[in-house]
């Protein structure tokens, strides 16, 4: 719904209290490296839907459980999902690494049906995300996702 | 006089049945209610009828089938993907729906289901609208009792009409009432659609899996129809021994036309148009100078008759094949056509012929012009198109119009050269905004100017032809062509062999396997279908059903799915997808059954089963042929692609049937899946089939309908919902056995969820034991020694022995289970069946 930068993102990350990282199947290397930074600045599980989790895997990374995205989106629409690490539900979903089309419709139904705060990182504007980051070109998206995860 | 209702008595060896008793309503039913008992093939044994209280349904509304889809519905919620937060269904309104009702009492989720109710009424409709087109092109040829050809290897004939409708059809005429009944339970299923009707969502997601289910009928009317009166070749005639080569291959993709001859292109579904192209041109023996293609449907259908034809994609690339020139002539019939068609072809300069209502595109009705105007009008440029609605003179006018406008194409060039348009690019970035996959068709451009079209050559593998980049260029640049441009090397050589369909599974093969099933020695039955056209096109579904042959899955396919994974390279083989495998419905063999309408052979397969394995009656007997697919088969549907509205209500279709689907990797597209809670243990249940006993039983299917983001995912995905209640002990160790390599093969770790489906150590894979009982113990908490299982942990936490744990968790092996309360033993027969299993005899 609203589109932010990188700037905005690191404020609203820090502010989150629980926060989720869901890195999907069109992620890349450049990504998995960032999230697995960022997942230890947060001390925060990543979700790794697709095939993600045998890239994090491989680097080494062990805070990530192999996830399917519709079954997080589901567990969100429930009220007692306990979250994935037990620590109780979400308040942000931070998603980085998805077709836009596909992530899109997904993020209506928890925009409509939980209303739970979600984040997109990709450098595509994401209408039915709550927080969805500016288009910007490859290089541009790059520099930023580097500050972004030095600033956190 | 007012009518008295009727009654009837009849006898089963020794045990009397009341007819009436056996349905809601026998007005007008007796005799199809006492064949369908009586019958010595398809009907009731003495001893089932003694055992269970039966109900039957005879051409039923969706209602009458609610005892079975309120299980369903009740363990798998729809979870629904809304496009938009208005409700715009009125003149009312707008209303926004998000936390509240709209001014006709409506809520965000029922305004979803009733879309998913239209959409899965939209989708019957085509195979019903399709499979109406071809009654009447047939009853325009054939008598009404012209006898609809089952095969001497069928001895399940028409199995979607004779479960959903209570009959099989013999003749044209039973074709009419089966469609007459569907065509009726449509308008039915969309009158709940509208504005004003109260239906909660349940209500009407009952509605939408029977919408499913009449898809599946329509597509088992259309293929009869088509093997018996348009002679598409079928297995059901063609003995075991000669199966391994069957059908005949056809060639497939672009590369497989020679250019230099007249092309006629069929598309859709024009198989009778196009069949008589064939007869037209074989009449003037010109046949192997003319090349007759087929598009989507027709190309596979069209290679059930004619080996000849080439396949030149799935129906969604048409637009490549327009902007190559590929055709001298296209025919549109109904179906999977672009909206954009008649604009392109005039830019080509490729004639049009309209067969249908469904897709006359606004085209002049020329069907009682003579032939010989049309063709001039067409050849001469007077017309771009024209709608002739008989098909035979539209065939007639197919070929003579593609021999006038072959000479005239000779030698055109389409697609315009990369570098000067490629240097218009600012490198906005618009067509990658546009493009469904994300494709990085910009940075594809930009080394496109600097001279390198590499990056283009490799956007066009996971292209799917829609062309939204050139809508979206503010440049005008025709980006696609460029891609098309980049590839024709690629493109020079895309010529393949595939099996182009051959309807039914025979007899014999499925007896063949079906034991195999009974007792587990198989992981499941895969079927891969849909529309193609997703990123990494050709690759992806070529690779999931060659990953499940490899893996001993019996895997069936049908539309263009089929058509698609026919270039996939097994490398291993050194050969293309139907090269590599056998055509029978066997370990390593990859089983085409044809076009979309095929998917109700797919259907077929899976109640046959039912009926080889339990015995279980068919006719009118839906909930328990469901009952025991969803129970006991280890059967499942992946969906490759977007999904059309025919894929939504053939997914509910397969879904209501019991049989899961999985959809991807644009499933999430889907508007509304059917997800399972495996937390909420309440929902988890079966009853002891002999004592009536409700049981928590383990999580599985997980799901109905689900998607998935990648094709590993589909894969691992797959073998977890072929887990099935009642599997018998090597089931489920095989299952356990697919599921975790696969696991492990993707995502390099265990399962978390494999616990859940442990009822024994007995069922842990063998190569896999020792590592799965070590995790029990340390992660899960289960005792363990020696390779077994000395306390099993239940799910409410308490552990408790092996016996104790089998008594209350799960159901026993070859216990018989159901879900259906009427299906459970009578006390009577109770007794008789125990001593019955205990003589190791038939329970």
């Amino acid at each position: 719904m609203a589109a932010v930068s990188f700037k905005e993102i690191a404020g609203l990350i820090k502010e989150a209290k629980n926060p989720l990282i869901l890195t999907g199947a069109k992620s890349s290397d450049y990504v998995i490296e960032q999230m697995i930074k960022l997942s230890d600045s947060l001390n925060v599980q990543v979700a790794a839907t697709g095939n993600t989790i045998a890239d994090l895997l491989d680097k080494g990374f062990s805070r990530c459980s192999k996830e399917w995205l519709v079954e997080i989106v589901n567990n969100m629409l429930l009220s007692d999902w306990k979250g994935i690490d037990g620590k109780g539900k979400p308040d942000l979903l931070i998603f980085v690494g998805y077709l836009s089309g596909v992530l899109n419709q997904l993020l209506s139904t928890l925009k409509i049906y939980s209303g739970c705060k979600t984040l997109t990182l990709d450098n595509r504007y994401l209408s039915n995300a709550v927080y969805s980051l500016n288009p910007s070109s490859a290089k541009e998206w790059e520099n930023g996702m580097d500050k972004l995860v030095k600033e956190i | 006089m007012s009518k008295v209702p009727e009654t009837r008595e009849i006898k089963v060896g020794k045990t009397t049945v009341k007819l009436e008793g056996l349905v809601r309503d026998a007005t007008g039913i007796m005799d199809i209610l006492e064949d369908s008992i009586t019958d010595p093939m398809l009907g009731w044994a003495e001893r089932r009828l003694q055992q269970i209280r039966v109900r039957l349904n005879f051409f039923p509304s969706a209602i009458e089938l609610r005892e079975w889809d309120q299980i369903l519905l009740g363990r798998y919620h729809p979870v629904y993907t809304p496009t938009s937060e208005m409700c715009t269904n009125c003149t009312i309104g707008p209303c926004n729906l998000v936390g509240s009702k709209g001014a006709c009492g409506i809520d965000m989720n029922t305004k979803m289901a009733k879309e998913s109710l239209l959409e899965s009424c939209k989708g019957a409709a085509i195979q019903l609208t399709h499979a109406r087109a071809l009654l009447k092109e047939a009853l325009k040829r054939y008598d009404r009792d012209k006898e609809i050809s089952h095969g001497k290897h069928v001895r399940y004939p028409s199995i979607n009409s004779c479960v959903l409708v209570g009959f099989e059809i013999y003749n044209l005429d039973d074709a009419d009432k089966s469609l007459a009944y569907a065509e009726q339970q449509l308008s039915e299923l969309l009158d709940s659609t509208t504005f004003g009707n109260v239906s909660d969502v349940m209500d009407l997601e009952e509605k939408a899996l029977h919408a499913g289910s009449l898809d599946l009928l329509g597509g088992e009317v259309a293929e009869l129809i088509k093997e018996s009166c348009f002679d598409l070749c079928s297995a059901s005639n063609i003995d075991l021994v000669d199966l391994g080569d069957f059908p005949h291959f056809i060639d497939q993709g672009v590369a497989s036309v020679d250019r230099t001859k007249p092309t006629i292109l069929f598309s859709g579904n024009s198989i009778v148009e196009a069949e008589e192209a064939v007869k037209y041109l074989k009449g003037k023996d010109l046949l192997d100078k003319v090349e007759v293609c087929g598009i989507g449907a027709v190309g596979l259908d069209l290679g059930r008759y004619y080996e000849g034809t080439k396949n030149v994609g799935t129906a969604l690339n048409i637009l490549k094949i327009i902007r190559i020139g590929l055709p001298d002539v296209l025919v549109v019939g109904d179906l999977c056509m672009n909206m954009n068609v008649l604009e392109e072809t005039k830019k080509v300069g490729i004639p049009v012929v309209a067969t249908t209502p469904t897709t006359s595109m606004g085209l002049k009705d020329r069907t009682d012009d003579d032939v010989k105007t049309i063709v001039s009008d067409l050849s001469e440029g007077k017309v771009e198109g024209v709608l002739v609605l008989d098909l035979i003179k539209a065939a007639e006018v197919a070929v003579e119009v593609a021999q006038k406008v072959c000479g005239k194409r000779s030698g055109k060039k389409y697609l315009p050269e990369i570098g000067k348009e490629a240097e218009k690019c600012i490198g906005c970035g618009r067509c990658v905004d546009a493009c469904p996959n994300d494709l990085m068709i910009s940075e594809a451009m930009g080394a496109a100017k600097s001279g390198n079209s590499e990056l283009l050559s490799e956007v066009y593998d996971s292209c799917i032809f829609c062309a939204k980049c050139e809508g979206a260029c503010s440049k005008e640049i025709p980006v696609m062509n460029l891609i098309l441009k980049s590839a024709e090397g690629k493109m020079d050589k895309e010529k393949y062999r595939m099996r182009p369909g051959r309807g039914t599974p025979a007899e014999l093969e499925f007896r063949d396997v079906a034991f195999a099933f009974g007792f587990g020695t198989v992981s499941g039955i895969v079927a891969i279908v849909g529309c193609s056209a997703y990123d990494g096109s050709s690759k992806d579904v070529g690779f999931i059903a060659n990953k499940l042959i490899e893996l001993n899955y019996l895997v069936l396919t049908a539309g263009c799915a089929a058509t698609d994974m026919a270039g996939y390279y097994n490398e291993f083989k050194e050969s293309h997808m139907y090269d590599a495998w056998g055509s029978l419905f066997q370990i390593e063999g990859l089983l085409n059954c044809g076009s979309c309408s095929a998917l109700s052979h797919i259907a077929r397969g899976f109640y046959k089963y039912t009926h080889v394995i339990a015995r279980t009656p068919m006719r009118g007997n839906f909930t328990e042929q469901a009952d025991y697919v969803f129970g006991k088969l280890p059967c499942a549907v992946i969906m490759w692609g977007p999904v059309s509205e025919h894929m939504y209500s053939a997914a509910a279709g397969f879904a209501r049937m019991g049989a899961t689907v999985v959809v991807g990797p644009h499933g999430a597209k889907f508007k509304r899946f059917l997800l399972g809670d495996r937390e909420s243990r309440e929902k988890w249940w079966c009853y002891d089939g002999f004592t009536g006993e409700k049981h928590e039983v383990e999580p599985c299917p997980p799901h109905l309908i689900v998607p998935v983001e990648t094709k590993e995912e589909a894969l691992v995905m797959v073998t977890r919902l072929l887990f099935r209640t009642n599997d018998f002990r090597d089931g489920r160790i095989s299952k356990f056995d697919s599921y975790i390599t696969m696991y492990e093969e993707y995502f390099k770790s265990i399962p978390e969820d494999f616990p859940l489906f442990v009822r024994a150590d007995a069922e842990l894979p063998w190569t896999k034991k020792h590592k799965l009982l070590r995790i029990l113990r340390e992660k899960y908490g289960w005792e363990t020694e020696k390779g077994m299982i000395k306390k099993a942990k239940h799910r409410d936490g308490r552990l408790m022995d092996p016996e104790q744990f089998a008594g209350e968790y799960g159901i026993r092996v070859g216990q018989y289970s159901t879900f259906i309360s009427r299906l459970v033993l009578n006390e009577d027969a109770r007794g008789t069946a125990l001593d019955e299993l205990k003589k190791g005899g038939e329970a």
